[in-house]
């Protein structure tokens, strides 16, 4: 019985699909990529347009890559890494809703 | 004279061709730098007027949501009190403008009302708090708007040029209901300030902000300085004696609290956060008061101090699977302490009361695209007192709950985020009275539910509240 428990609870687990989303974008970068570019995410999202942050992100984010690889070296390692691939989506989605012709402004905790 | 080969003679013949050529191509290239250059400077004109007109200087939002309760009270003698169809509607206007990089202005104004009018025409008034300040935006009351929030934000880059320590300052109606970890059973995945075990309230005051990660390396460091005036003690314009606005020595005092909130450590996954505050002159009815005069005078019965620490892991593990990095969990520890003024029995006691509360709970991906389920455990010991009036339930704070409070709930997003529906179900078990009466012995005093209904009924007066849930589904237009 308790085996095929685990199983159900690993098929449901597998079965989850998420995806991109801006807050856990956010997340990553403050944990994987704040401390190689060393300011906060708001000032990333702020340096380009949502259109310009669509093309940076085509074909598993070549031009993020080679950009950011350039204006920060010590973060192109990690920039090249498949955890990078990983958090892309939800990286693009972050940038790309307080992207500088976003809208959105800084609240009280910012 | 040697004769010309007709190869050299054609390259003689090239030479002026190849010279002008030459100029041509310099020529051309400098054009083309220059062109390039107006080029990039049109690009930037052109990312200045996007931004613009893109919003970033003006912003606005609406959160409106329209939600079904169906709620249910057990009191304390196994009688029921229900209501199975509450409708209501809750309209957040949200604006925002940027003057610079540094300085922004923010507010939200608001309606929350039930749909049409009630029974006897006395909703906003027949319990005598509908218009009370703290909830005035978290009660039911009507379709005029009302100033949630307003603040403006001042963000420096450097504390005494310390580029190291950027800074921020906040002066105005704050963004204090739905904190952290309040936003969960909200849908909603951004928290406002305060840590929502122990303040869930409307609030006008100030803040002000250090990030400390760059001076100590510690990622995600943060302290942030709270204070405020809860309530303003003053006579009204146009008194007969003229003394407008001076301070009325029949009333009770201002109620200031002062505050903080460190955030030693933030990565994105792993995210704590400490709070403490003190508020002085808080108030309530006395019973002894209400026997002798028939009228509910606020009177001042003391202080609180309060010391929250919450815990949040916003995935499980790294990169294991999907459903654990979409999982989060939470914990959250909360200690209350009362300080009565001289005489004054707060809570119903006149020495100081200790309380206690632990609040859990997880969030799991669903099986649909970007649906999540949530479920939420709360206890709250007899003295336990939270400041979470404006917490969005009902039935009354189930953070606030002297006994064991239950939750769980289903989000789906209908339209993208635009569109979003919820269904969610709240159980409270009250071991005491008193959960979200104020901070007097007339309704703050917690008495064992049976003890309560004892004394109650010998009085001829109503039982007490043993058992409370309500199933709320509500259907949120945001963008």
């Amino acid at each position: 019985m308790m085996k095929k428990i685990t199983i159900a609870v690993a098929a449901l687990m597998l079965s989850f699909n998420a995806l991109a989303d801006a807050e856990k974008g956010q997340s990553y970068y403050l944990k994987y990529m704040k401390p190689l570019f060393g300011y906060n995410g708001d000032v990333l999202a702020q340096q380009h347009l949502q259109v310009e942050w669509k093309s940076y992100f085509r074909k598993d984010a070549k031009k993020f890559i080679k950009k950011y690889s350039q204006k920060h070296p010590e973060a192109a390692e990690f920039l090249n890494s498949e955890t990078f691939q990983k958090i892309a989506p939800h990286l693009q989605d972050f940038v790309m809703k307080y992207a500088a012709d976003s809208g959105e402004l800084p609240d009280c905790n910012s | 004279m040697k004769k010309l080969t007709p190869i050299a003679a054609a390259l003689l013949l090239a030479l002026p061709a190849c010279a002008l050529a030459t100029e041509n191509n310099d020529e051309l290239a400098r054009q083309t730098e220059e062109l390039a250059q107006k080029v990039e400077q049109l690009q930037k004109q052109l990312r200045k007027l996007q931004a613009k007109s893109g919003g970033n200087h003006l912003q606005f939002g609406v959160d409106y949501r329209v939600t079904h309760d169906t709620l249910e009270y057990e009191l304390a003698d196994g009688s029921k009190v229900k209501n199975n169809s509450l409708l209501a509607n809750r309209l957040h206007l949200k604006m925002g403008y940027r003057y610079n990089d540094n300085l922004v202005f923010k507010g939200v104004i608001s309606y929350n009302k039930a749909f049409g009018d009630t029974a006897n025409h006395d909703q906003r008034n027949e319990s005598g708090f509908a218009d009370f300040d703290w909830v005035i935006n978290e009660n039911l009351y009507d379709n005029d708007l009302r100033v949630k929030e307003a603040y403006f934000l001042y963000m420096g880059d450097a504390l005494f040029g310390n580029e190291q320590l950027p800074w921020s300052v906040s002066v105005g109606r704050r963004p204090s209901t739905t904190g952290f970890l309040a936003n969960h059973r909200e849908g909603f995945d951004k928290a406002n300030s305060p840590l929502a075990h122990s303040i869930n309230v409307e609030f006008d005051g100030a803040s002000f902000n250090m990030k400390l990660d760059q001076l100590t390396d510690m990622t995600g460091h943060a302290l942030k300085f709270c204070a405020g005036r809860g309530l303003s003690n003053a006579t009204s314009r146009f008194v007969p004696a003229g003394t407008d606005y001076a301070k009325d020595d029949s009333k009770t005092d201002d109620i200031d609290m002062i505050g903080l909130i460190y955030t030693p450590y933030n990565d994105g996954q792993y995210d704590i956060k400490a709070q403490l505050y003190h508020a002085t002159n808080l108030i309530g009815y006395d019973m002894a008061d209400i026997m002798m005069t028939g009228e509910y005078n606020f009177k001042d019965f003391g202080d609180l101090n309060n010391a929250t620490v919450s815990f949040e892991m916003n995935g499980v593990g790294e990169f294991i699977n999907d459903f654990l990095d979409e999982t989060r969990l939470f914990a959250s520890v909360s200690m209350s302490e009362t300080d009565p003024a001289s005489g004054m029995a707060m809570l119903g006691s006149t020495k100081k009361e200790t309380g206690y509360s632990y609040w859990l709970g997880a969030n799991f991906p669903g099986f649909l695209s970007d649906d999540s389920f949530g479920i939420e455990f709360n206890h709250g010991s007899k003295y336990w007192r939270s400041f979470t009036y404006g917490e969005d339930t009902m039935i009354g704070s189930k953070i606030a709950a002297r006994g064991d409070a239950f939750e769980m709930y289903y989000n789906l997003p209908l339209i993208d985020e635009a569109l979003t529906f919820q269904l969610r179900f709240t159980y409270i078990d009250y071991d005491y009275t008193g959960s979200n009466g104020f901070f007097g012995n007339a309704t703050g005093t917690p008495m064992k539910i049976a003890d309560a209904w004892a004394m109650a009924e010998m009085m001829g007066m109503p039982p007490p509240v043993d058992k409370a849930h309500d199933l709320r589904a509500t259907i949120r237009y945001k963008f």
